[in-house]
C-alpha cells in the first residue's frame, strides 16, 4: 500500500481534473479496485468518472474526506442492523441539506462509484423526506412525472384501496 | 447526468477560475474557446434547470424503500409510493403486499385485490404472490372460516408467515395450511374454537421448513386411541414451540418428549390439564437441549415444588421465565450443577400468590455472589415475591445488583444489568 497522502487524479463527465487523497477517492469501491488493478501507473494517470460531473464528484468528494477513516463496511454488513433505522448522523443530515436534484444526484454517483455508505445516508434521507406523503407530494418533492395512463392509475388506486389511510 | 454534460460544463466553467486547491488545469477544447462572460461567474454551484427529471432506478427506489419501517403506518406511504410513477409501483408494491396490516376496515378489499374469484382458476391476482406475512390477529368478525379457508389457499405457495384469526379459522382451513409449505412461523394461539391436536399434526407434516409455532390455546382432548401411542412427527426445522390449551399428561411424556433436537424455546402456559411429575419426565428428556424455556401460570394442575429442579433438568439455559408458584424458596437456584450459565431469570407470580415460600433475593445473592451463575445480568421480580416489601429485602436486591454488575464489568455481556420489579 502506498503512502496515504498520495495524490490521485479524476475527471469529471465534464472534463474537469480534480486532486484527491488516494485514501479519500478509495472511499468509492469502484476507485479502489481500479487502482489496485492498474498498480502503480494509476498514480501518473488521472482517472475518468464518466458518469459523474464536477459539482456532484466534487460534494461526493466533500463527504469522502469526512468519512475517510470510518471502518470500512463489509459485504455481509448489508443487511439487518443498518437498514432497521433511519437515523443519520448530524454532520451527514447537514450534508444532505441540498436541493432534491443534488440529492438524487449524489445517490446516483454513490451507487455507481459503489460507495456503500454514502447511498444508505442519501436514501435514508429520501424516505425520511416521502414518510407520510401523498402521490401528488411526492412527485412535487422529487420532481417526478406521472408516467401512468389515467386507466392505470384508477387500477391501481382501486387494487390498493386497501392500504390507503382512512 | 452524462446527457446533461454539456449545460454543466457552461455553467461550471466560469468555477474554473476561481483560484482552487483541489482543481487542475482543465484540458477540453472548450479550454482554449476563451474566458467565460464575467456575468455568469457567479458562485451558485447549482443553478440549473429546475424543471430537470432524475430517473432513480428501481433498485434504488427499492432501496429507499427499504428504510421505511415496517409496521403499520408505512402502509399508506407504501400505497402513495405505488402511484407515483411506473418506478416507483414496481418497487412499492412488494413492499405494499409483503406483510398488509388488516383490519376490520380493509380486511374485505384486501380479499378483493388479491383474490377477486372464488375459483382459482378463472382469475389470479399477481399481487397474491408478493404477501409473505398473512396476519388476520386484527379481525375479529370480519372473515369467515371459508373466506380464511380461501385466503390461505390462494396465498399458500407464497406465505412465510400467517397469524390465525381468532374465530374464523376452523378444520376446513387445515388442508389449505397443510400446503402453505415455505411457512417458518405459524400462530394459532389466538383461534377460539376447539382444534384437534390429530388434525393440527396431520397438518403440520407436510410444513418442513416450520420454525416457530404456537399452539392454538384451546385445542381439545383427542379420544385416544391405539394411534396415539406413535409419537406425533414434529416439523424437523422446529426451533420454538409455545404449547397452550389442550396439552394434556399423555401428550407431553408421549409427543413433547419427542421434539426434533433443534428445539431450543419453549414456552407453556395455560395448560389446564398438565401436572408435575410427566412435566419433568418431559424436561428429562428435552431439558438439555433447552435455551429458553418459559413456564408461567396459569397452570392449575401444578404445586408448589413441582418446577424446583428446572435448572438441573436444563443445564444450557440462557433466559429462564417462570411463575413463582411452582417453585419453594430458594430451592430453584441450589439444585443445579454449578457453574450455571443463566443470563436472564424472570420470576413472575399468578394473582392468588401468597409469598410464604417465596424465593428470595437473599436466596439468589448468596449464589451469585459465589459465582454459581457468573453470566446472571438481569433479573425480572414480580412485585407479587415481597422483594421490596422491607428495607432488609430491598438491601439485599442492591446487594444482587452490585455483584451482578461487578461480574459484568469484568465479562460484558451486552445484557442490561439490573433487578426490576414488575407490578
Amino acid at each position: 500500500m502506498s503512502d496515504s497522502k498520495t495524490m490521485i487524479t479524476l475527471i469529471s463527465n465534464d472534463n474537469v481534473h480534480i486532486q484527491v487523497e488516494r485514501t479519500v477517492a478509495e472511499r468509492s469501491m469502484l476507485i479502489k479496485n481500479m487502482l489496485e488493478d492498474l498498480g502503480d501507473c494509476a498514480m501518473s494517470s488521472a482517472i475518468p468518472i464518466p458518469n459523474v460531473n464536477e459539482p456532484v464528484l466534487k460534494k461526493v468528494i466533500e463527504w469522502c474526506e469526512h468519512h475517510k477513516n470510518d471502518p470500512q463496511t463489509t459485504a455481509d454488513d448489508d443487511s439487518d442492523s443498518r437498514k432497521k433505522t433511519t437515523d443519520i448522523e448530524e454532520w451527514d443530515q447537514k450534508f444532505m441539506q441540498v436541493d432534491q436534484e443534488l440529492l438524487f444526484e449524489i445517490i446516483l454517483a454513490s451507487n455507481y462509484l459503489d460507495i456503500k455508505p454514502l447511498l444508505d445516508v442519501g436514501c435514508k434521507t429520501v424516505a425520511n423526506m416521502i414518510k407520510g406523503k401523498s402521490p401528488e407530494e411526492i412527485r412535487k418533492t422529487f420532481n417526478i412525472t406521472n408516467d401512468f395512463t389515467p386507466e392505470e392509475e384508477e387500477q391501481i388506486r382501486r387494487e390498493n384501496e386497501w392500504a390507503e389511510d382512512r | 447526468m452524462a446527457l446533461d454534460a454539456q449545460s454543466n460544463w457552461n455553467v461550471e466553467m466560469p468555477q474554473r477560475l476561481k483560484p482552487s486547491i483541489s482543481q487542475d488545469t482543465v484540458n477540453s477544447p472548450s479550454d482554449v474557446s476563451g474566458p467565460p462572460s464575467p456575468k455568469s461567474s457567479s458562485p451558485i454551484p447549482h443553478h440549473r434547470d429546475a424543471s430537470r427529471e432524475i430517473l432513480l432506478p428501481t433498485e434504488i427506489i427499492t432501496q429507499i424503500l427499504s428504510y421505511l419501517p415496517r409496521r403499520a403506518p408505512s402502509q399508506s406511504t407504501f400505497y402513495s409510493c405505488s402511484l407515483v410513477s411506473r418506478a416507483w409501483y414496481s418497487a412499492a408494491v412488494t413492499f405494499l403486499y409483503e406483510r398488509p396490516y388488516l383490519t376490520g376496515g380493509n380486511f374485505n378489499s384486501f380479499v378483493q385485490t388479491v383474490c377477486p374469484s372464488k375459483n382459482a382458476h378463472i382469475r389470479k391476482s399477481p399481487l397474491s404472490i408478493l404477501v409473505k406475512r398473512l396476519d388476520m390477529s386484527a379481525l375479529v368478525h370480519n372473515s369467515s372460516r371459508s373466506l380464511t379457508a380461501r385466503l390461505l389457499g390462494r396465498l399458500k405457495g407464497n406465505i412465510e408467515e400467517f397469524v390465525a384469526p381468532q374465530s374464523s379459522f376452523g378444520i376446513n382451513s387445515f388442508a389449505a395450511l397443510s400446503k402453505c409449505t415455505k411457512l417458518h412461523f405459524l400462530d394459532l394461539s389466538l383461534i377460539s374454537a376447539s382444534i384437534s391436536n390429530r388434525l393440527l399434526f396431520q397438518a403440520l407434516k407436510s410444513l418442513e421448513d416450520l420454525e416457530i409455532l404456537f399452539f392454538p390455546r384451546s385445542s381439545s382432548r383427542d379420544e385416544r386411541d391405539l394411534e396415539d401411542s406413535i409419537p406425533y412427527i414434529w416439523p424437523p426445522k422446529l426451533k420454538a414451540l409455545h404449547l397452550a390449551g389442550g396439552v394434556d399428561d399423555y401428550f407431553l411424556t408421549t409427543h413433547l418428549a419427542n421434539l426434533p433436537s433443534c428445539v431450543e424455546k419453549l414456552s407453556i402456559q395455560h395448560c389446564s390439564q398438565v401436572h408435575g411429575s410427566p412435566l419433568r419426565v418431559a424436561l428429562g428428556r428435552i431439558g438439555p437441549q433447552l435455551q429458553h424455556l418459559t413456564i408461567r401460570h396459569p397452570m392449575p394442575r401444578l404445586a408448589p415444588g413441582d418446577l424446583d429442579y428446572l435448572l438441573s433438568q436444563c443445564p444450557k439455559l440462557i433466559a429462564l421465565r417462570v411463575s413463582a408458584d411452582y417453585i419453594t424458596l430458594g430451592n430453584l437456584f441450589i439444585n443445579c450443577d454449578f457453574p450455571h450459565h443463566l443470563r436472564i431469570l424472570d420470576l413472575d407470580a399468578s394473582s392468588s400468590y401468597t409469598p410464604d415460600l417465596a424465593p428470595t433475593a437473599a436466596h439468589l445473592y448468596f449464589q451469585v455472589e459465589e459465582g454459581r451463575f457468573p453470566d446472571l445480568r438481569s433479573v425480572r421480580v414480580s412485585s407479587r415475591l415481597g422483594w421490596y416489601e422491607d428495607s432488609a429485602s430491598k438491601i439485599d436486591v442492591s446487594d444482587l445488583q452490585e455483584v451482578m454488575e461487578d461480574h459484568d464489568s469484568e465479562v460484558p455481556l451486552g445484557i442490561p444489568t439490573g433487578v426490576w420489579k414488575v407490578d
